[in-house]
């Protein structure tokens, strides 16, 4: 019997093993020397600015507690997100000026590039543009998170980014690296980069989180900007 | 009966939520040169295979492997022997953490002389939840790398830096015929201390590609063999 148990477990976890995609890829330093300007893709970044628990207490009580749950989550999200446009606070606006200025720190030569992706859809792009020698590889990003996350209940709000990172080679569309840089990673961050967000924008209640936009927002944007400035450092 | 439940079920969510306390050595910040060598000794090089089923790993221990810098201080090190290039392989070294500590590494290549041909400082590694982490390429162009030290980078021994760590716990509960489970996010924070002493590994893997994605496949099925056995 612990034999055929141990069999059932190897074949499924040879299936699950399977289907596992690399999320990340080095860089090459050999690659790097080639790379001196880079096309950054409009990322896929929601507007939507988060505020929500990981484990949010109502979800242990089954699928009305979920449901509760996912509401009261809603409902912070989009009272957050109104007072975050009220600032003028656009993510995808922010993130594009961090992002542009991390890498010029880095010294390289940056194009932003428009590109159409699906709306409401947080992924690489399937397919990259031609090249037309105008840059040597496009930067392909798109954050998963972007916003206030606690751990729990008894836990503070903290900003939160998420950003996954596609580094393609202009000519062929090879990849030449892939990354996942989180501020703020809720557990072990899955082999993610994982930073320490600043103590100084803990919020422990929603009404604190709220009471204050500014201020929160200065804190997510300094989450953008130590986000944008690790892959920067990533780069270069 | 009821009551030895409920204080069972209590010290359980006390436990989880305090987490365990940070166990491990002390961080060692601070080495003198008498007693190390006065270069880095290559005779003990601890060998390191491509695809190999066993990782190596390494120990830096206060007091064993140091070697003398200018100024009266010391820094820890160890030598490892590359593998004889046949084709080109990646290699990934890691540093834990270890309690408080975590060694801070920097990492040399040097010909079969001692000479150095490539260096891959502290800011190369990231630290990806409690490890940092870097990979190193090797390709005909570095067939002259025969060995690899890494020592104890001091520019940032002793410096300290904070941590945040998150997760979940869920506890079985019956209320009168109704099981549920009782969901709880949880955190602690801490900090740890960039030090001379920690624990490294160090993986090297062919860039064949068929050969990399069934080794990709093994890894993944051995963390979900661990995963379901626990």
């Amino acid at each position: 019997m612990p034999l055929v148990r141990l069999l059932a477990l190897l074949a499924l976890a040879s299936l699950l093993g399977a289907c596992a995609a690399p999320k990340y890829r080095p860089y090459d330093p050999a690659a790097r020397t080639k790379v001196m300007s880079i096309g950054l893709l409009t990322p896929a970044v929601s507007d939507t600015v988060a505020v929500r628990m990981e484990v949010h207490p109502g979800q242990s009580f089954g699928v009305v507690g979920m449901l509760i749950a996912e509401g009261d989550m809603e409902g912070k999200t989009g009272q957050f997100t109104r007072a975050a446009k009220g600032k003028g606070f656009v993510c995808s606006k922010t993130f594009l000026t961090q992002l542009d200025a991390g890498l010029r720190g880095g010294g390289y030569d940056v194009k932003t590039i428009e590109v159409t992706r699906p709306y409401h859809e947080y992924a690489f792009l399937e397919q990259y543009p031609k090249a037309d020698g105008s840059v040597d590889a496009y930067l392909d990003l798109y954050t998963d998170v972007v916003g206030y996350i606690a751990a729990g209940g008894g836990t503070p709000y903290r900003p939160t980014v998420y950003l996954n990172v596609r580094l393609v080679r202009a000519t062929d569309h090879k990849v030449l690296y892939q990354d996942r840089i989180t501020y703020n990673a809720f557990g072990d961050g899955g082999g993610a980069i994982t930073l320490t967000a600043a103590k100084d924008y803990e919020y422990w209640n929603f009404d604190a989180l709220v009471a204050d936009p500014a201020r929160a927002l200065e804190g997510l944007q300094i989450a953008m900007r130590a986000t944008g400035d690790e892959l920067a450092r990533q780069l270069r | 009966m009821k009551n030895a439940f409920r204080i069972l079920m209590l010290s359980l969510l006390a436990v989880a939520a305090t987490g365990c306390a940070s166990r491990g050595p002390a961080a060692v910040t601070r080495m003198q040169a008498p007693g190390c060598d006065a270069r880095w000794d290559m005779s003990n090089a601890q060998a390191i295979q491509v695809d190999s089923l066993r990782t190596v790993q390494h120990s830096f221990e206060a007091g064993t492997g140091c070697v003398a810098e200018s100024d009266g201080s010391a820094v820890s090190y160890a030598v490892f022997r590359l593998p004889r290039y046949r084709e080109d392989y990646t290699l990934q070294i890691d540093s834990q953490i270890n309690g408080r500590s975590l060694f801070a590494p920097e990492v040399l290549t040097l010909d079969a002389s001692g000479k150095v041909l490539r260096e891959v400082p502290f800011e190369r590694f990231a630290l990806r939840g409690d490890r940092l982490q870097t990979t190193m390429f090797f390709s005909q162009d570095n067939a002259d790398e025969q060995y690899l030290l890494m020592r104890s980078a001091r520019q940032v021994v002793g410096h300290g830096e904070r941590r945040v760590v998150s997760g979940s716990f869920v506890i079985p509960l019956v209320a009168g015929v109704l099981p549920f489970l009782y969901m709880q996010g949880t955190e602690s924070e801490g900090e740890y201390t960039y030090a001379h002493n920690g624990v490294v590994r160090l993986q090297a893997r062919s860039n064949s590609p068929a050969l990399r994605r069934n080794l990709q496949a093994r890894d993944a099925a051995r963390s979900e063999i661990g995963f379901l056995m626990r």
